[in-house]
């Protein structure tokens, strides 16, 4: 598989180390369900047979965490993107 | 002797002198070893996986299931190389396999006439009962029987290698479709890659007696390459067979870059893999000739009809001394007469058809060749093949010939269009599965996508090589394809003679006609279950000749038709690939990279015993003369801790944190506070996970208000910049923190012992080292040896009075040895990684045996360091109740009873009088050593309410190693548990 | 290629010298000494100034996998708001104060200039040979002289970049993995012949 890094162009796979799907944000750790939240957000992942967001990090490349659109049934990667926005840089 | 006395792609000028089974033969550059064997009237070359039985050769390419040899001796000898792919070298020596004790006589041939209960599923239905049996008496039994040939038991002396190419187009096969195709992509400019698997470019033109653009195939195909060579975009791989398609347009391939020479040449490499990356591709890999299922159809001698053609136009070869063809079709029927054409003596052909093309008829009878319409093989005689036996409506006839080809109709060789899922697909009108969706920016060419004419195949590529260049961004207009002479094809869907006798399905696996009845009445009727119950087109050929006729007569018995019985697909690798290409430069030492840390070469002189750490390679101990490593860790501990000694502890994870959220930012990934920590100050600190295990420990020092340098652990460096480049871009993209890894900028050494401070201030350029100077976890940047750059840190993992000095790794032996120089008055001893395990064991720091994934900061005696004042990755899942129960094992120290008995990490807790049983384990060992400072051995570990139980006796119970001591339990802390000494 | 090797240790740099083929070296390396070195990473949000900031020092700075230079210094991109920079005869301190002094606060400055091995790659082969572990496209169309890459090679991570169309690669590579970088290079340029210079004797 290869992936289109925003920064360093297409690369092998290999190349990236890969966390899963992009869309859990971290909890608000001072609100009330707090265990709970916090356990959907380490423990519970749907396993979705289809487009997804995906985190993958360019672990041999520019270091960049990158947010990856991934048809988990044919591997195609429709967009790729850093996870951090550009204000950010 | 049986090559025809001319034509043929060989050089007759030159000879090469070969061996099977230890007998002597001769050939020419241009054969395979299968040709040459045929050459020589060798046509017994094997023996079937299962019933033993003498096999021949059965095709003149990657598909052949039967003719599979050892080939060359010794270290380089490799088992089931088919001899149908082996290009003839001088002095190549090939032996057969499966037989005992030679392939003329088999023992294990007397399966055959167990043939009745050694039919489908017979391993499963035997091989069941009584359980205890089974690794005693049928698994050595089957392993035994099972296999082939016999791997080298000597290392590869070869060398194997990998490249990666990156093309526009590449095109698989160079038949009519390929090289059509490579032309028609490489005039636009394009960068085309052209892969053969053989090791002469052409494909089945080199057989073609058809014209194009008026002139011979041959005469096209050296037009053609010679156009190729000269365009500087174009690549041509011969002997590299394209065996794996995978996403994103990768493919996988193998060069023999040496196969075809006894040794290779000097510093190439025996083959190498190639990882293609491609635009576009076009598979134009052909169509396999389809064998028909009928009695005695494995006899030596029976072949594919266009492998006995080839065998006689490409390599000048008669496969026996008369020849019969049993076909369904006129490609095949005009292939053989090609044959009769260049000498080959066709006594007749048999077709299923009621008549065949009366120009066909008209053509084989000026060569004398006999045609029987109507007619099918039912029986062989012969050990190899001397007779056949022909019924037709009239009635059944011998005939007599040594060789029979044998032609089903074309199977196209899509293998590489299902490797990403794609299902092919059937086409009634020539009875054959084609490919289905293809692999993105795949597209099939030729007899591979069906299309079986040489008209078909060279307008396919001519207009698919230039779709691919078009898409692949390069402009041409599509130019028209080259003409051919051949006419329209003819052919019958026949698959099975219905005769008794044993008709074998797929020859590599011995799996006959009956088998599948047997799994039809059996109920394993779908095709994957077909498959698995029966092993059709499970062997090493992966049924690329056989699975065809399989699925039809399945079909046929349950009527429903081919295209809903459907079919299997393949998976890489296309043909069989080795290991030692796949392992490529990285075998032996060269396995993976060894990290030298930066007093490597100092540790060598000093007659360090090295040690792997991850890839690190660092010094375990320091032997003297009639040392054991014991004797030498027990004294470098000792020294250490009387005088002084010294260890580099460059292999840590260095990460340097700048910006003004740095100091939040830890505070935030670690379970201690570090925004407060002064300049000039250090703090060990511990990181969770989110799920609130411990990841990982170190020291972080403050260098500057908005400057912090952290080590971590050297297993988990790379671990760790990760995660924090995690929090950084995906949790809190506000914060103004910037990461560089310092890992190989920085090296680093530890001095440590009662003397450290004496050594370290005579390399200080003045600066002041005194306990009130540097007190203890301070952290200077300074210069050392007269102006080199150093940074000291005031840490102790011995327990001892301490200093880490850290300077540009390039300076770091010279530190080393000024070290050594500094502290020859005190005796400074260095140490390696065994003493510095032990006097962190006997100083109760927890390292990677506690930090193991599975353990709580609380668990490891840490949960005090955390900070309530503030969130921190894995704070809230630290709290849930399972990581708060009081009953969880915990971190303590053990020792045992007897003083003089030795503990064993690993070993689990039992309760005094307690059965050993996973409801009473109360915790296990997690780190031993002998402590020489002690004189006795001492443990930590994980205790269920370790800490409430100092002073109980607790079974240290090892069963794996028949250990079971009783131990006490202790405080972690065995040597200056009030941390006095590191404080002085 | 083990064999190739066997003598020498993989935990030191192989030493100078000829290796494989014997004739005229299809490939030559050559360690390059005498380098400051440090990473420039833009502080949060300050990308483009630092960029203008330096611009205008005289250093213009690509915000892409490109090499540059100006003011004395060569600068290779290795990430977003993030470069390697390379001075010849300054000291680490030195170049870190420069840096320092260009960037006004816009940007993290880190010395990296014990960190590496720098070898420059030449020779008619030099191509053939990177194939053998480079997995970026070195073909003249897809990469050219400025072009730079961080990437892995043979399990190493590696920075570099094309500084002619000789053509010439320099490389950098951590001092610790540099033992098998090499011994990966070496068995890959043998079969062209490979001459190797400036790491000393063995």
């Amino acid at each position: 598989m290869r992936i289109t890094c925003p920064y360093c162009g297409a690369r092998s796979s290999h190349e990236f180390a890969y966390l899963g799907d992009a869309a859990p944000s971290r909890p608000d750790p001072a609100g009330p369900e707090a265990p709970e939240t916090f356990h959907v957000y380490v423990y519970e992942r749907d396993n979705i047979a289809g487009v997804m967001d995906e985190l993958w990090y360019h672990a041999a490349g520019c270091r960049r965490w990158l947010t990856v659109t991934r048809d988990t049934r044919t591997h195609a990667i429709t967009a790729v993107r850093f996870s951090r926005t550009e204000a950010a840089e | 002797m049986t090559r025809l006395s001319a034509g043929g792609l060989i050089d007759r000028s030159r000879t090469l002198a070969f061996t099977f089974d230890g007998k002597s033969y001769a050939g020419h550059p241009g054969d395979t070893l299968a040709s040459a064997l045929l050459a020589n009237g060798v046509r017994l070359v094997g023996r079937s996986f299962k019933y033993h039985r003498p096999r021949g050769i059965v095709t003149a390419g990657s598909e052949e299931p039967n003719a599979l040899v050892e080939l060359r001796t010794g270290a380089r000898r490799e088992p089931n190389t088919r001899a149908t792919t082996v290009e003839l070298f001088d002095a190549l020596e090939a032996t057969s396999q499966n037989r005992w004790p030679s392939l003329d006589f088999d023992v294990l041939s007397l399966n055959r006439l167990a043939a009745p209960v050694l039919g489908a599923g017979f391993y499963y239905k035997t091989f069941m009962w009584p359980a205890a049996f089974w690794e005693k008496v049928y698994e050595p039994l089957i392993r035994r029987a099972a296999g082939l040939g016999r791997a080298a038991d000597a290392p590869d002396p070869d060398a194997y290698e990998k490249a990666t190419l990156f093309c526009d187009v590449l095109v698989i096969g160079s038949g009519a479709a390929g090289l059509t195709a490579a032309l028609a992509a490489g005039r636009t400019g394009a960068r085309v890659v052209l892969c053969e698997e053989d090791f002469r470019l052409g494909g089945r033109l080199l057989s073609e007696k058809a014209e194009i653009d008026g002139g011979s195939a041959a005469d096209f195909v050296t037009h053609a390459l010679a156009e190729l060579a000269s365009l500087p975009n174009a690549r041509l791989m011969p002997r590299t067979t394209v065996f794996g398609a995978y996403d994103g347009g990768e493919f996988g391939a193998v060069e023999k870059v040496s196969d075809h020479l006894a040794e290779p040449a000097p510093f190439q490499p025996r083959q190498r893999l190639w990882r293609i990356v491609a635009k576009r591709s076009v598979l134009a890999a052909g169509a396999f000739d389809r064998p028909i299922v009928f009695p005695g159809n494995d006899r030596p001698g029976v072949m594919s009809a266009l492998a006995l053609a080839t065998y006689a136009t490409r390599y000048g070869v008669a496969a026996g001394a008369r020849a019969a063809a049993f076909t369904t079709n006129d490609h095949a029927v005009t292939a053989v007469l090609d044959a009769a054409a260049a000498g080959l003596h066709l006594a007749a052909i048999v077709d299923v058809r009621p008549a065949i093309a009366p120009a066909l008829v008209t053509r084989a009878q000026a060569l004398g060749v006999e045609v029987i319409p109507e007619g099918e093989i039912v029986a062989t005689a012969g050990k190899c093949l001397s007779a056949v036996t022909v019924r037709t409506p009239m009635g059944t006839r011998a005939l007599s010939v040594e060789a029979l080809g044998v032609s089903g109709g074309a199977t196209p060789n899509l293998n590489l269009t299902c490797h990403l899922g794609g299902r092919p697909v059937w086409r009634e009108e020539i009875a054959a599965f084609v490919p289905g969706t293809l692999p993105p920016g795949m597209a099939a060419a030729g007899a591979a996508a069906g299309h079986l004419t040489l008209g078909e195949c060279v307008a396919d590529g001519t207009a698919l090589g230039t779709e691919a260049a078009q898409a692949a961004g390069f402009s041409a207009s599509l130019a028209p394809a080259p003409k051919t002479s051949d006419a329209p094809d003819g052919r019958t869907a026949f698959w099975h003679v219905k005769a008794p006798g044993p008709a074998f399905v797929d020859q590599q696996n011995d799996v006959t006609a009956k088998d599948v009845a047997l799994a039809h009445r059996e109920g394993f009727r779908a095709v994957e279950l077909l498959k698995r119950y029966t092993t059709l087109g499970m062997a090493t050929d992966q049924g690329k000749t056989s699975n065809m006729a399989g699925l039809a007569i399945m079909a046929e018995l349950t009527g429903k038709g081919i295209a809903e019985t459907g079919t299997t697909v393949f998976r890489p690798p296309y043909t069989p690939v080795a290991l030692g290409v796949l392992a490529g430069h990285h075998r032996g030492v060269d396995f993976k990279p060894t990290r030298p840390t930066p007093t490597h070469a100092w540790a060598e002189e000093q007659g360090a015993v090295f040690v792997e750490t991850g890839l690190w390679l660092r010094a375990a101990w320091f032997p003297r003369a009639g040392e054991d490593w014991q004797a030498a860790v027990n004294r470098e501990v000792k020294a250490t801790r009387e005088g002084v000694g010294v260890i580099d502890v460059s292999t840590f994870g260095k990460i340097d944190l700048q910006g003004p959220d740095a100091g939040l930012f830890l505070d935030r990934v670690y379970i201690n506070t570090f925004s407060t920590l002064p300049v000039g100050k250090a703090r060990y600190g511990v990181m969770l996970r989110e799920d609130g295990l411990v990841m990982d420990d170190g020291t972080t020092a403050r260098l500057a208000d908005g400057h912090y340098v952290m080590t971590t652990t050297t297993a988990n460096a790379a671990k760790v910049f990760q995660h924090l480049e995690f929090c950084l871009q995906v949790l809190w993209p506000e914060l103004d923190v910037c990461l560089a890894s310092v890992s190989e900028q920085w090296a680093q050494i530890a001095v440590s012992g009662p003397r450290a401070r004496e050594v370290l201030s005579k390399l200080v350029d003045g600066t002041d080292v005194s306990n009130a100077g540097l007190p203890f976890m301070g952290a200077v940047e300074t210069t050392v040896m007269g102006g080199v750059e150093a940074r000291i840190f005031r840490l102790s993992f011995s327990g001892e009075l301490g200093y880490e000095i850290a300077v540009p790794a390039r300076k770091g032996e010279a530190l080393m040895r000024a070290i050594m120089e500094a502290g020859a008055l005190y005796g400074i001893t260095p140490y390696g990684t065994e003493a510095l395990g032990v006097m962190r064991i006997e100083k109760g720091h927890v390292s990677g045996s506690e930090l193991s994934g599975q353990t709580s900061a609380r668990d490891l005696g840490l949960g005090r360091m955390a900070s309530t004042k503030k969130d921190y990755i894995g704070r809230v899942m630290a709290g849930r109740p399972a990581f708060l129960d009081p009953d969880r094992p915990t971190f303590v120290g053990f020792r045992p009873v007897d003083r003089t008995q030795r503990l064993r990490a690993g070993a689990h807790f039992l309760a005094p009088g307690a059965e050993a049983t996973t409801e009473n384990d109360e915790g296990y060992m997690t780190s031993v050593a002998f402590s020489p400072t002690l004189g006795h051995s001492i443990g930590l570990g994980l205790l269920k309410r370790g800490p409430e139980r100092i002073g109980e006796k607790v079974r240290a119970y090892d069963p794996v190693r028949g250990g079971d001591v009783e131990v006490e339990v202790c405080s972690p802390h065995f040597v200056d548990p009030e941390g006095e000494k590191q404080r002085v | 290629m083990s064999d190739l090797f066997h003598a020498h240790s993989p935990a030191r740099l192989l030493p100078e010298g000829d290796y494989g083929l014997e004739g005229a070296a299809g490939v030559r390396a050559q360690a390059v000494t005498g380098l400051a070195a440090a990473t420039l990473v833009a502080r949060r949000g300050q990308t483009a100034a630092l960029r203008a900031a330096c611009a205008a020092a005289g250093l213009p700075l690509a915000d892409a996998p490109r090499a540059s230079s100006g003011a004395g210094l060569e600068a290779v991109g290795t990430g977003p708001g993030r470069w390697l920079i390379f001075a010849e005869g300054l000291s680490g301190r030195e170049l870190r104060a420069r840096l320092e002094g260009l960037s006004a606060g816009l940007a993290a400055v880190t010395d990296q200039s014990d960190a590496n091995l720098v070898l420059d790659i030449s020779g008619a082969r030099a191509r053939e040979a990177l194939m053998k572990g480079v997995t970026v496209d070195l073909d003249p169309a897809a990469f050219q002289t400025s072009d730079a890459a961080t990437t892995i090679v043979s399990h190493v991570g590696v920075t570099f970049w094309q500084r002619d169309a000789a053509p010439t690669f320099r490389f950098v590579v951590g001092n610790s993995f540099a033992p098998a970088f090499l011994r990966w290079l070496g068995a890959s340029a043998a079969e062209f012949g490979f001459a190797l210079s400036g790491t000393g004797r063995g």
